[in-house]
């Protein structure tokens, strides 16, 4: 099943002889397509103005920070698909990452604090869960509260303050394997796993089902609140293993490492193809909208542009984005 | 769940209203009255489904009162009615989404409780609603198989979609029910309102074993005239497999070209049960507009 670019379903007219034509001036229109040409056209650009820019070191670089906001991205592109939404991502990495590092700090073996930092995640997204699902709160403002609760939670317990981690083995997330960087082996499993569950399993064809039309789900005898609430706990478990990544790679419990972060998922996540009506989305779309907006900021700070113009130039983006999603069928009045 | 006043009634009609012309019928409509009634079909069979004294109040607006009706085995029941006449709560409540405060249903004889809307289709119930409860977003055969999908391997919802299978089984139904859709791979989102609706009634049909009941509202309400012939024949190819199907519609020459019998509802009332083959549109109408409850035959 195809889940992005729906409308490139096969028409009925298909003795038209211009069928062909029509269908593949229907794919270039697709999300996607259009944003892996923006974003050859973006390696282009960057290519020719910057002198190290398209080298390994530097690709490897976007690869690896591209890892962990693809990871938590596809969390954020699940429930968005199941017509949830989660802006608690950034705050609920930074907590799971203070989890982890306290629990390596204070003497936990190293596998026991990056699993109960995954379940942090997990416990997490319950939580949102259950606010949506059972106190009929808006996604929005459920999540939004909840990310609040965890910042204040966050330098609370930190107490404002950077912890240092000296433990290499903690660090594992900077390390490479045969010359690739961990973080991006995370990545092809977030990939892959996504993928098969959203496109070949009854759970993921009722996560599409669910999102686009709940009352019918309800009818067709689903029990939409159970599933979405499963739906916001593996979003939370994503956000869980994007935190323990995060933690490893910056090697420091920070009360700061998760400002802002649900705005550059929200963005990468909303260029692929994803939508907040419900119902639309894919984990490639989203692969694409990461390594897009990653290689965008890794192009901004080379060519010394005011960090400021990142901010701004997203802004446009998610923009263009959403209005590209909202275009009428007929072609604008 | 009874609705109740202030003063601790319930939200039943005044007492003479109730007293008057129907003090038959109220006694008829209790329980143990129930199945020696005159509604019994001319062969001695009992009908498939029978609705006795049905009553439902949404607050102080009364949707229902005491409404009798039968639904023959393989036959197509029109209902007709004004705006508010109660159609539509009257099909909710046998579909199992709205529950009533008085009145009880029995299929073959026996009692049955449609508490719920998956009770309802344990029974072989099936409702389409107007809006028609299609995922825009999913292709025709994976809205056909929706919370049935043939899976392999894991349990459950980890079950793998064996989507080859449901695409060929989609397609055969299609074309035994002699639906004209290009293919089972095209997003519903694209699909015209006759299609819409063809593939919901499919989709409801799909298990034909087990569906003996098939409720529609409205359906062929968005539709133009040719779209709406197709879908009209597509309902007389599915009574010809042996269903009973119950219509609610505002087109009263279609319903009488369609129905076998033709139910008249006005403010919550059935006030006359029309036999379809003999009544003119001008007959309907003026029961529609000025039929009287008591006067039902």
């Amino acid at each position: 099943m195809t889940a992005v670019g729906a409308q490139a379903g096969r028409p009925a007219s298909r003795n038209n002889p211009y069928w062909l034509v029509r269908q593949v001036g229907r794919g270039l229109l697709a999300q996607n397509v259009l944003l892996a040409l923006a974003l050859v056209f973006l390696v282009l650009y960057l290519t020719l103005n910057l002198e190290f820019f398209f080298t390994s070191t530097n690709l490897l670089t976007i690869l690896r920070y591209s890892s962990v906001t693809f990871v938590v991205s596809v969390g954020f592109t699940l429930v968005l698909i199941g017509g949830g939404l989660d802006l608690s991502i950034g705050q609920g990495m930074m907590i799971v990452g203070v989890v982890s590092g306290n629990l390596h700090l204070a003497g936990v073996p190293l596998a026991w604090s990056f699993i109960l930092g995954v379940l942090t995640g997990v416990a997490i997204g319950l939580v949102n869960g259950l606010l949506i699902t059972k106190l009929r709160i808006n996604p929005l403002i459920a999540t939004l509260a909840m990310l609040f609760v965890l910042w204040g939670t966050g330098f609370l317990v930190t107490k404002g303050r950077s912890q240092r981690i000296r433990d290499d083995s903690f660090k594992f997330a900077r390390q490479s394997l045969w010359g690739i960087p961990v973080p991006v082996f995370f990545l092809v499993a977030a990939a892959v796993v996504a993928l098969v569950a959203l496109n070949t399993t009854k759970a993921g064809r009722h996560l599409f089902a669910v999102g686009g039309n709940p009352e019918a789900a309800r009818q067709a005898a689903m029990n939409v609140d159970r599933f979405r609430l499963g739906m916001y706990a593996i979003g939370g478990l994503f956000t869980g293993v994007a935190g323990v990544m995060l933690v490893s790679q910056q090697g420091l419990v920070a009360p700061n490492s998760g400002m802002n972060r649900e705005f550059w998922v929200a963005t990468a996540v909303f260029l692929g193809g994803a939508s907040l009506s419900g119902g639309k989305g894919s984990i490639l779309g989203t692969l694409l909208g990461v390594v897009f907006v990653t290689t965008l900021a890794n192009g901004l700070v080379q060519l010394a542009v005011v960090p400021e113009w990142a901010l701004i130039i997203n802004g446009v983006a998610l923009i263009l984005a959403v209005a590209f999603d909202q275009r009428p069928k007929g072609g604008y009045r | 769940m009874a609705v109740s006043h202030p003063d601790g009634l319930s939200a039943r009609p005044w007492v003479g209203e109730t007293l008057l012309p129907r003090l038959p019928r109220l006694r008829k409509s209790s329980a143990a009255d129930a199945p020696a009634d005159h509604w019994q079909s001319a062969d001695g069979s009992r009908p498939l489904l029978e609705i006795r004294g049905v009553s439902r109040s949404f607050g102080h607006v009364r949707a229902l009162h005491e409404v009798d009706i039968d639904l023959r085995e393989g036959e197509i029941l029109g209902i007709v009615g004004d705006n508010g006449a109660g159609k539509s709560t009257l099909m909710k409540i046998i579909a199992g989404t709205v529950r009533p405060d008085a009145g009880h249903l029995t299929m073959n004889g026996e009692p049955v409780s449609v508490a719920t809307a998956l009770a309802a289709r344990r029974l072989g119930i099936e409702m389409i609603y107007q809006d028609l409860a299609l995922f825009d977003n999913l292709d025709v055969a994976a809205n056909i198989f929706i919370g049935r999908e043939h899976t392999r391997w894991l349990p459950l919802l980890l079950g793998f979609l064996e989507k080859r299978r449901m695409h060929k089984e989609a397609a055969e139904l299609l074309k035994r029910l002699n639906i004209q859709i290009g293919s089972t791979r095209q997003p519903v989102g694209v699909l015209s309102g006759g299609q819409r609706q063809m593939v919901a009634i499919a989709r409801a049909v799909a298990f034909e074993k087990n569906v003996k009941v098939l409720l529609m509202d409205e359906p062929s309400a968005a539709l133009g005239a040719t779209e709406s012939e197709t879908v009209l024949e597509l309902i007389r190819e599915i009574r010809s497999h042996g269903l009973s199907i119950v219509i609610i519609s505002h087109r009263i020459p279609e319903v009488l070209s369609l129905a076998d019998r033709v139910v008249v509802m006005k403010r919550g009332e059935r006030v006359a049960t029309l036999d379809a083959g003999s009544t003119t549109v001008e007959e309907c109408v003026n029961q529609i507009v000025a039929g009287e409850a008591g006067a039902a035959a």
